[in-house]
């Protein structure tokens, strides 16, 4: 980090002659973005198989970890809300996550971040749906570079939608900020320690635009505020298709792998109709009536049992043709809960 | 339709009218809640949840581990935000931890916490863990998927709605392979032919066919599960036969025909509708076992031996010819007779022809059936 600092002072200084500069005359900042350009974030959703919902993210230098687990009994019971689902969010940052060591107790700033982003994804979150219960979201910064607490509750939101906890909408959060007068997205560390710095953290729903984070560091006019406001809620929506994309991209990924053999089976074994059976044949494939009493004989006078026709799963012959493809995406009905009567029939 | 998958806050229709499940309305527009598949239907937009706890209802089949044992019961491990209670007074034998059983879903409260009943135990087995929310999908239509898993790989499996699957017999560690597979790719078009063709290349064989007996299959019982366990006894010569479920069965409680019984033995006409309507079974004839008040002595069969009417409630017997009720313990151990079983005088008569009328009565001084042998003769 303060090798590659030193390599970017290097490469300005002929620009402006050792001074330090933030963004040029022509729009570009220190590591080659405009104004307006976010830097290059990655969203992997699931990918820790014990957490009910995990989410690992990358922002610029930043890489982030989220495990969600819940809606689980809240413990300590004192701390469970009868009406309502408690979210408890942990932010830490691991000691190697920065130049110099951090102290793995949670501090002051850990503590406010981990209440600010727990009620952010309260706002989200239906709650109600589960008292009594508790949902833990762990967040572990794994390398820190400004911007973390944006990043950790973009990552976090995607996490709990990952773990199938229903939602009235994602989470989405932004860093805009001002150095040295200009008004900047996505702030990084070198511009968030300009003498004139002021660095706003915003989170928002992206369906409608709604609040739900807003922390600012530094000094601004009212005006200033309100168009870093405007550039936010603009830039957002960047950010959101990024959680989207991420999400859905862990359920399509999902693809079953085709063992070697597989394509050849289908013509070789297939099952055979009813029609190319022989009588018999037929007459052995065809369900047994489960009211028909046999196997035990009884001495004179055993009434004939009439056999009542057979209920379940026997088709008209003709209907029988080929494997089964009632799931070819016609009708995803099949996978309703209440479609089925206890299942095992 | 193909299968769109959707995220929470993601807009999936404009009628806030036809909502199903996992979705909520804003400002007149529909919005999806959970992460899933859009199902959207002329009368009902929903989403079809890909993940999610379970959360318990009324009347699901579970499938549960024992976690711990307290003084009065088990502590059962279902999957869902809390563990549910057993109580041991409902239960026969005894449980272990860790063991592996089958419950129902009796009452869920405001908190989720579900009380379980009935419940069994499943023997032998593994647990394979899968997803609640994917079970539908495990099953298949008409069991299809299920049944494919079965046949193609011979073992036992039974799903729980809470996600946890017991699966016992054949080759067990393909068919947990299999479970596991299709959870994770439950979003997957056509996976029921998918799998079909994995199996068949895994076993060697033909692809397993997604129809079912039907017959060997228990694991619909608890569905029609009623109170009365003990006709799951009995039956012809043992156990269950079949698909008759638990209700009365042909055998009615305990005894049953086949056992101890020998040949000689002639059941009663009509199993049909005994089997089927317990008490005001087939076997009515005139004048047989017919009381009144007494649950117990009628179960498909209107047997006259074990009928010891006596205990319940003075256990009356209406007596066909006679017209009046008496209390009396039954002797009958012979063939349901068409008319008139309880007689109102002694019933070791019925052995023979003699029967109808008191023969001590008629001939007082006939040795054949001497009163002074017969011990119940007062």
């Amino acid at each position: 980090m303060a090798k590659e600092k030193a390599k970017q002072k290097t490469e300005t200084k002929t620009q402006t002659e050792g001074k330090e500069w933030w963004v040029d005359s022509k729009g570009k900042r220190i590591d080659g973005r405009s104004v307006n350009d976010l830097r290059e974030i990655k969203i992997k959703a699931g990918v820790l198989p014990n957490a009910d919902g995990s989410c690992y993210l990358e922002w610029g230098q930043n890489k982030v970890l989220v495990s969600v687990h819940g809606p689980r009994e809240c413990l300590p019971k004192h701390q469970a809300n009868p009406y309502k689902a408690t979210v408890r969010y942990n932010y830490r940052m691991a000691t190697f996550s920065v130049t110099e060591r951090k102290n793995p107790r949670p501090g002051r700033r850990e503590v406010e971040i981990s209440k600010v982003s727990g009620e952010a994804l309260e706002r989200a979150i239906f709650l109600e749906k589960f008292p009594n219960t508790a949902i833990d979201i762990f967040v572990e910064v794994l390398d820190a570079n400004a911007g973390t607490r944006i990043a950790c509750l973009t990552a976090a939101a995607v996490a709990v939608a990952d773990a199938g906890i229903p939602m009235r909408d994602l989470v989405t959060g932004i860093t805009v900020g001002r150095a040295e007068g200009n008004p900047l997205i996505d702030l990084n560390k070198h511009e968030e320690d300009a003498p004139d710095a002021v660095d706003m953290a915003v989170a928002f729903l992206p369906n409608n635009k709604e609040v739900v984070l807003l922390q600012m560091d530094g000094e601004m006019s009212s005006k200033e505020f309100a168009n870093l406001m405007e550039m936010a809620a603009e830039n957002v929506s960047k950010v959101y298709e990024l959680q989207k994309a991420a999400l859905k991209e862990s359920v399509l990924s999902k693809v079953p792998e085709q063992i070697p053999g597989m394509d050849e089976v289908e013509e070789a074994t297939a099952p055979r109709s009813m029609e190319s059976m022989s009588e018999e044949e037929q007459e052995m494939m065809k369900p047994r009536d489960p009211m028909a009493f046999h196997g035990h004989e009884f001495e004179e006078e055993t009434t004939k049992i009439e056999s009542k026709p057979a209920k379940k799963g026997k088709k008209d012959p003709k209907k029988v043709e080929e494997t089964v493809d009632e799931d070819s995406g016609e009708d995803y009905s099949d996978m309703e809960r209440d479609a089925y009567d206890g299942g095992n029939q | 339709m193909s299968r769109e998958i959707v995220i929470p806050g993601e807009h999936v229709g404009s009628n806030p009218h036809i909502m199903g499940q996992n979705v909520y309305a804003m400002d007149g527009q529909v919005y999806s809640a959970v992460m899933g598949i859009k199902n959207e239907r002329d009368n009902e937009i929903s989403v079809v949840p890909l993940n999610g706890k379970y959360m318990p209802v009324e009347n699901d089949t579970l499938v549960g581990i024992i976690k711990s044992e307290k003084f009065s019961g088990y502590e059962v491990e279902i999957n869902s935000f809390y563990t549910s209670f057993a109580s041991k007074k409902e239960l026969r034998d005894p449980l272990k931890v860790g063991a592996i059983v089958t419950c129902k879903v009796t009452k869920v409260n405001e908190l989720n916490e579900a009380d379980i009943g009935f419940v069994r135990s499943m023997g032998d087995g593994e647990i394979v863990m899968v997803n609640p929310s994917r079970v539908p999908r495990i099953i298949g239509k008409n069991n299809s998927m299920l049944n494919v898993v079965k046949n193609g790989t011979g073992a036992n499996v039974f799903v729980g709605k809470n996600g946890l699957v017991h699966v016992s017999g054949g080759n067990t560690e393909l068919a947990k392979e299999t479970l596991l597979r299709i959870n994770e790719h439950a979003h997957v078009e056509n996976l029921t032919l998918d799998t079909q063709k994995f199996l068949a290349v895994k076993t060697g064989g033909g692809m397993p066919s997604s129809e079912g007996s039907g017959m060997d299959d228990h694991s619909s019982d608890h569905n029609n599960y009623r109170d009365n366990n003990y006709g799951s006894r009995g039956g012809f010569g043992g156990q269950r036969h079949g698909g008759f479920g638990n209700r009365g069965g042909f055998g009615g409680n305990r005894n049953g025909f086949g056992g101890g019984r020998g040949g000689g033995f002639r059941p009663r006409n009509n199993f049909r509708s005994g089997g089927d309507r317990g008490f005001s079974g087939g076997n009515r004839g005139f004048g047989n076992n017919r009381t009144f008040g007494n649950a117990r002595n009628n179960f498909g069969n209107n047997r006259s031996y074990d009928n010891d009417s006596s205990s319940f409630d003075g256990g009356r017997n209406y007596n066909d010819r006679g017209g009046d009720f008496q209390q009396r313990p039954r002797r009958n151990f012979g063939d349901n007779r068409g008319f008139d079983n309880n007689r109102r005088f002694n019933n070791n008569d019925s052995f023979d022809q003699n029967s109808g009328f008191d023969r001590r009565k008629r001939f007082p001084r006939d040795n054949r059936n001497n009163a002074n042998d017969d011990p119940d003769f007062e």
